[in-house]
């Protein structure tokens, strides 16, 4: 990786998550884009393309609801997809290096949340003035604190860690590698069970079940089918309920 | 005095400047500054005294917290309201404060459970599918769903919350929210539940030795259930969860677990 590279790297991380504040959430921190794209500023698209999809499972339960900090997945995927491209280390081992680095980097964003209250005062003194190209600065100035949250440790896990991180990965066993695949397939629980402690109610758990059964016993359901089904299901009970209320 | 009206063109700049709702989000009044930033342009139009236009600035620096992808309603009826109290209508701050209050709760809930629980796993689990199959097209296919009916959703709702303003508490009364919401809970819940036996493969390489035949112990399970251990592994994670255990204790929990097994050569 050169000097440019990282920069391009560490600035769409920071961006990504800079629009999730300032532009909706537009869901750029996702691994499906983060991967894909720091592939292609690398140079190897497939791999960022194939990580960027695993990660996505991986971490598709983790994003902050209602306010939590599980991890960064933000930092994971970019720096995880560099090491992964840069050391050769492939899927595997991106996705030890996207797990280590997000969660490692979880306390950032909340750092940034705390620090943002000072900002939150300024603004408060510029309407007491009516000045509100005054609240305005204030806002940006708490965006550019949140995006500074995610592109300096993107900097400095690219920059310092790159070299050291792929000279370890080379050199590991067989043994370790399948531990760390097994990890994988474990935190994938992980972000299901987080979706699962999010929605669960002792009223509506059965229809976990439901879901997990039609898919397990038959296969070929996919997603799609799985979505359609539920959302019959969902219909049906809004529809059944909501005629009784009215 | 001439009556004061929001022209369709401040209510798309309200509509653009409300996605920086979660702007400079601090964990003391959360989204508040986002929703000041939306809000400056309708208060500077509506407002011609300085003290007006302070007051307005106060009001809205207040503690918000509601769903990026569900507040466009709010903004749109707070538009209103303002417009009316500028018009000398009878609406004061604590109505104001009052509908974003009760507002924000119910449409995070519905944010959180429909587009976070359902909509984003169906959406990213295809991509992420086709991603894996290599499929180029995967990661913008994701982005432009998303972002259409993100986009397309919020400018509607702001426009509509506009529209319909007060009007809304009465058409869309709390136990239809509730159940609205349930029924997001149950798509939730049956999507996160195939999507776990679609995804999650948990397997053992154990195996069993009976005199001459070697038996694999996941043949075994599969004849019991398949995807047995898979459901095994979520559930042993929602319940360390439900027991109060931190995320990040329960991903080392699972580091630490999934490595011995895999190194060993168990799963």
């Amino acid at each position: 990786m050169n000097a440019g590279q990282i920069f391009l790297i560490s600035f769409i991380t920071g961006f990504a998550y800079l629009t999730r504040r300032a532009c909706g959430d537009m869901q750029l921190e996702r691994p499906i884009v983060l991967g894909p794209l720091t592939g292609l500023i690398l140079g190897d698209f497939a791999t960022g393309l194939a990580l960027g999809g695993t990660l996505e499972l991986i971490f598709m339960g983790a994003q902050a609801i209602g306010g939590s900090v599980p991890s960064n997945t933000a930092i994971g995927s970019t720096v995880g997809t560099a090491i992964a491209i840069t050391s050769g280390t492939g899927v595997e081992g991106g996705i030890a290096v996207a797990v280590t680095v997000a969660v490692a980097c979880s306390s950032f964003e909340m750092l940034a949340k705390t620090f943002c209250s000072f900002f939150a005062h300024w603004a408060d003194g510029y309407a007491e003035k009516g000045n509100w190209k005054g609240i305005n600065l204030s806002v940006w100035m708490g965006n550019l604190l949140h995006f500074l949250a995610d592109f300096l440790p993107t900097f400095i896990a690219l920059s310092l860690g790159a070299e050291a991180l792929s000279s370890m990965m080379a050199s590991i066993n067989p043994s370790i590698l399948a531990g760390i695949k097994a990890v994988g397939t474990l935190l994938t629980a992980l972000g299901f069970g987080l979706l699962l402690n999010n929605l669960a109610t002792k009223k509506f758990m059965p229809f976990f079940f439901m879901g997990f059964a039609l898919a397990a016993y038959v296969g070929s359901f996919g997603t799609m089918g799985i979505a359609f089904i539920g959302t019959a299901i969902a219909a049906f009970y809004a529809f059944s309920k909501d005629e009784e209320v009215l | 005095m001439a009556e004061k009206k929001l022209t369709k063109k401040d209510l798309v700049s309200l509509f653009i400047r409300s996605n920086a709702v979660q702007s400079a989000f601090s964990f003391e009044r959360q989204q508040a500054m986002g929703f000041e930033y939306a809000m400056i342009p309708v208060i500077n139009k509506l407002y011609d005294s300085e003290e007006e236009r302070i007051n307005g600035y106060k009001r809205h620096l207040n503690y918000f917290n509601s769903h990026p992808w569900t507040c466009g309603i709010i903004f749109g009826i707070v538009a209103s309201m303002e417009e009316r109290r500028a018009n000398g209508e009878d609406v004061d701050e604590a109505n104001i404060q009052a509908i974003k209050t009760g507002l924000m709760g119910p449409l995070a809930g519905i944010g959180d459970s429909f587009f976070w629980g359902a909509l984003r796993p169906i959406v990213a689990g295809i991509c992420a599918s086709l991603a894996l199959e290599g499929y180029s097209i995967a990661p913008l296919l994701f982005v432009v769903v998303m972002n259409v009916i993100h986009f397309g959703l919020h400018y509607w709702e702001v426009m509509k919350g506009y529209e319909m303003a007060e009007g809304f508490l009465d058409t869309m009364d709390n136990s239809s929210i509730n159940i609205w919401m349930e029924a997001a809970t149950i798509l939730g819940l049956f999507v996160v539940g195939g999507l776990s036996a679609t995804w999650l493969n948990v397997t053992t390489k154990l195996t069993y030795t009976v005199g001459e035949s070697t038996t694999a112990i996941q043949k075994a399970l599969d004849g019991i259930m398949p995807k047995l251990l898979s459901l095994l592994s979520v559930l042993a994670v929602y319940y360390l969860l439900r027991k109060g255990k931190k995320t990040t204790t329960v991903m080392l929990i699972l580091v630490v677990v999934g490595f011995v097994l895999g190194y060993f050569n168990i799963i």
